[in-house]
């Protein structure tokens, strides 16, 4: 083989190379790019499901349901029903 | 000159470049080596910040009570600051800020400063979106963890609390820092443009945190600290307590101080001379022990009784002569020494240490105290009748509704449990609530017989306010002159009251106390609190009613 097409298959393969090198970096930043994205959106997603989270605390219910004139009703309301023989106790 | 030495020279002139490249590559990469590549690591990599992620602390049901939020710190570096004006309005809108406040910060503060700390994502969003825009320059953002508590704080004493680096600083959150947290490693990793970085594999990482799931019922635990608060303001106290325990496997269900600290949980922490609620304990052992039994009476010496050369007395005289059960229905403290005067220092001892107490619990809780109990050695026989009626010793709250749990149980001791079980990142879990039975305190006769008298009790004794309509309540009142030293008890009290609802079939012991209420209460007090609290346990747990027309 002519020394011209040896330096050409080289020059090729390290163009190949190069370009491959070039593409990797491109989806390395791409890839760190989305995944700065989720961790962003986690941690919206949390927060959010934090701040829904507050509005069940029971102090809020309570406060909202005393509003209402609601009341944690008394133990006596407690009534059990038996299916099958089984107890299944059943909260007012 | 010959055409030869032409081309020589012509030669020369075109290696010379090359030869001085070359020797130029040489000084460099010899010579200035360490100083270049320093340079260009600067330039091409960045090291990524070292982290501390954080596990969740959850109820026994699962409910969230502490997580941790990835929140950001917002600081302004003046020097890189484009448009002043501009930049401290898009700060001011998008954090919520007051413009003037920020005019303030930015006179009297040095190059860098922060601005906001805990900022949320939403906002971070939109201060992004407003510098991008408005293409401003100086804003530093540096990501952290914020701790937050989704039901208002509930249990914040027993949680404890962490600092900014997500470290655990008290409570289960330093019990249990090395399960809850990891340090993420600072990594190299190649920078890219506009601050990014260019991903590759090495940066994989899988969090190796636990989750930590406690007894606790987070709705039983707000219920206990919602009546345990507004009892606590009305009465003025210095300090109250509510503790609730399942008495057969130990789990505590609700641990509830006032006023709530981080990291200072009142039932495992706080001592005090149990009172009359500590005759259960001295009256068992005695029963248990066949020091005395349910037919034996007692002469109450014209509420006079004096025993090395100190008189006893007790609240009011009532009768002559009371019975063992009238003992406890009135909580006689005359009653109560003469019977662990009769029993000894040392099977009293025993039976002290046989219920748990002078050694700490293993709750689980970092801090737990042990209580005061001194060897029955060193005792005198006053000391004996004291201990009695609950004074010279001092116990938490954990070890004495531990100890009723006992009575209420049928006379096993259990382990008490706070952390129900860890679960780690990979599924596994580690139980730690199994139900585990210490000893056996007291023989099933003497706990039927603890069981009526203690019944009693709230059906015709002091402890009349913990009853509860629908529900068989067994249980004791306690009032305790605080100790002041020097041997000396003030004017002050600690009153309480333990329990357990229903009598027959228990489902809950609940002890509360209330230090050095501003008005003289007695264990009647505490009793009513006991009762709104079982109340709601009972409705929380759906326990049907087991006695029909059993309170007027």
């Amino acid at each position: 083989m002519k020394p011209i097409y040896v330096i050409l298959v080289v020059g090729v393969f390290m163009l190949f190379l190069a370009m491959e090198r070039v593409q990797e970096e491109k989806t390395g930043y791409r890839v760190a790019s989305l995944m700065e994205d989720i961790s962003f959106k986690s941690a919206r997603n949390q927060y959010l499901r934090y701040s829904l989270g507050t509005y069940k605390s029971p102090d809020k219910i309570t406060s909202a349901a005393q509003e209402l004139g609601l009341s944690v009703t008394d133990p006596r309301n407690i009534v059990v029903i038996k299916v099958n023989g089984d107890d299944f106790k059943n909260k007012n | 000159m010959t055409l030869k030495t032409r081309i020589k020279i012509c030669g020369l002139l075109c290696f010379l470049p090359a030869i001085v490249l070359c020797l130029r590559l040489f000084y460099l990469q010899t010579f200035r080596r360490s100083e270049l590549t320093t340079k260009a690591e600067k330039r091409v990599y960045v090291q990524t910040q070292r982290d501390t992620i954080r596990g969740r602390i959850l109820d026994v049901n699962g409910v969230v009570l502490a997580e941790s939020l990835r929140t950001y710190a917002v600081a302004l570096s003046k020097k890189n600051v484009n448009k002043k004006d501009a930049i401290l309005a898009a700060l001011a809108d998008t954090l919520s800020l007051h413009q003037d406040d920020l005019k303030t910060l930015w006179d009297t503060k040095g190059n860098f400063f922060y601005v906001k700390k805990g900022v949320t994502p939403m906002e971070y969003e939109e201060l992004e979106k407003r510098t991008s825009k408005e293409e401003l320059t100086g804003v530093e953002i540096e990501p952290e963890y914020t701790r937050i508590y989704p039901y208002d704080g509930i249990a914040h004493d027993i949680i404890g609390a962490t600092n900014s680096k997500n470290e655990g600083l008290s409570g289960i959150e330093l019990m249990y820092n090395k399960e809850l947290s990891e340090i993420t490693k600072s990594q190299r990793v190649k920078r890219a443009r506009k601050g990014g970085i260019i991903y590759d594999r090495s940066q994989d990482f899988t969090p190796e945190i636990a989750d930590v799931y406690l007894t606790i019922d987070a709705l039983g635990q707000y219920y206990a600290e919602s009546t345990l608060k507004q009892y606590a303001e009305k009465y003025k106290v210095k300090h109250a307590m509510a503790i609730v325990q399942d008495p057969y496997n130990g789990h505590i269900l609700a641990a509830a101080s006032y006023p709530v600290q981080d990291g200072m949980s009142l039932p495992f922490q706080f001592t005090y001379e149990p009172g009359s609620t500590f005759k259960t304990i001295s009256i068992s052992a005695a029963l248990d022990s066949g020091n005395t039994d349910m037919n034996a009476t007692f002469n109450m010496e014209n509420n006079n009784w004096v025993l090395n050369n100190v008189v006893i007395k007790d609240h009011e005289r009532t009768k002559d002569v009371l019975t063992l059960s009238e003992v406890m229905e009135v909580s006689s403290n005359i009653g109560a020494g003469k019977i662990a005067y009769a029993m000894g220092a040392k099977t009293l001892y025993s039976y002290l240490k046989k219920y748990g107490f002078g050694i700490k619990s293993n709750v689980d809780f970092l801090g737990e105290s042990s209580g005061i109990l001194r060897d029955y050695t060193t005792w005198r026989p006053l000391d004996t009748a004291k201990a009695g009626y609950g004074y010279t010793v001092a116990v938490t709250g954990v070890q004495l509704v531990n100890a009723y749990s006992a009575v209420a149980n049928g006379g096993t001791l259990m382990q008490a449990h706070l952390v129900d079980k860890i679960r780690y990142a990979n599924g596994e879990e580690k139980v730690f609530a199994d139900p585990i039975k210490v000893r056996r305190v007291i023989t099933p006769k003497t706990d039927d017989e603890m069981r009526y008298m203690l019944q009693n009790v709230v059906i015709k004794g002091t402890g009349l306010p913990a009853q509860i309509k629908g529900y068989t309540v067994a249980g004791k009142t306690g009032t305790t002159e605080k100790y002041v030293g020097g041997g000396k008890y003030g004017s002050s009290h600690i009153a309480s009251f333990c329990g357990f609802v229903p009598a027959i079939k228990p489902r809950f012991t609940i002890l509360v106390v209330l230090d050095q209420p501003e008005q003289a209460l007695f264990g009647t007090a505490s009793a009513r609190i006991f009762s709104e609290i079982a109340k709601k346990f009972l409705t929380l747990y759906g326990v049907p009613p087991d006695q029909e027309n059993y309170a007027s």
